[in-house]
């Protein structure tokens, strides 16, 4: 069973659809504190404070962390608000 | 005793002694060349990474577009730590706070290349001085971000 879509939703879907999602990725440095990292994963992108957390501790673990996931323009403006945070950020698509 | 702390109302109050404003003032008054130098000096590859890693094209063009505003809001950040060292009591609503932790995180990233420290731990060039600033500038920061996110 379905239901047809408005038209709003058919355009969303006609534009986004085709397009391969692409992720935020934000890498450790060795000058960044934990507790800011974690404070611009929650007051920028709004995490909760354990996500914010866990987020944080994988970049510094793991040497990076995918912090978004989207459309390739809304990609760019947080890699951009990350650099204005003075984070070490890139984008690129989800299946790289 | 210079630290920050949260006001009641949501200010943040930020307490410095006479060196460390005159600290503050010097290395904030440096970011304008430091951030003029372009991206052959290590520092302003670090403040304004590639946004592509192995597309040249791509990181090349994210610049062309963000270059201009990022660089203009590092240098308006440094400049407003450097006018409220100048000045009196440094009261910060939460927006200058934000604006303050940033321009923070921007100076320690520019001493952080001068001293080499490129990876986790790394103590860097035997430079008493600067590493003292280094590490100064750290405390400010983590107590300003405590202040803000209590």
């Amino acid at each position: 069973m379905t239901q047809a879509g408005t038209r709003a939703e058919l355009d969303d879907e006609l534009v986004v659809a085709p397009d391969t999602p692409w992720v935020t990725l934000v890498w450790n440095d060795p000058v960044n504190l934990m507790s800011y990292v974690s404070y611009v994963f929650r007051s920028y992108f709004g995490h909760p404070r354990a996500e914010a957390e866990r987020l944080m501790l994988l970049v510094h673990h793991e040497g990076r962390a995918v912090v978004a996931t989207g459309v390739r323009e809304e990609m760019e403006r947080h890699v951009e608000a990350m650099h204005d945070y003075g984070l070490w950020a890139t984008l690129q698509r989800a299946d790289a | 005793m210079s630290g920050a702390r949260r006001l009641r109302g949501g200010r943040i109050r930020v307490d410095l002694t006479a060196d460390e404003r005159e600290l503050l003032a010097r290395l904030t008054e440096q970011a304008p060349a430091v951030l003029a130098s372009g991206p052959a000096d290590p520092a302003v590859r670090r403040l304004l990474p590639d946004a592509y890693r192995g597309d040249d094209e791509a990181a090349e063009e994210f610049r062309r577009f963000t270059q201009e505003g990022l660089v203009e809001r590092k240098l308006a950040g440094a400049a407003a730590i450097g006018d409220a060292v100048r000045g009196g009591t440094i009261e910060l609503d939460p927006g200058a706070a934000l604006v303050w932790v940033k321009a923070l995180t921007d100076l320690r990233i520019i001493i952080a290349t001068r001293l080499g420290i490129e990876n986790d731990g790394e103590e860097g060039l035997p430079d008493p001085a600067l590493r003292g600033m280094y590490d100064w500038l750290g405390y400010l920061q983590e107590a300003v971000v405590r202040a803000i996110d209590r």
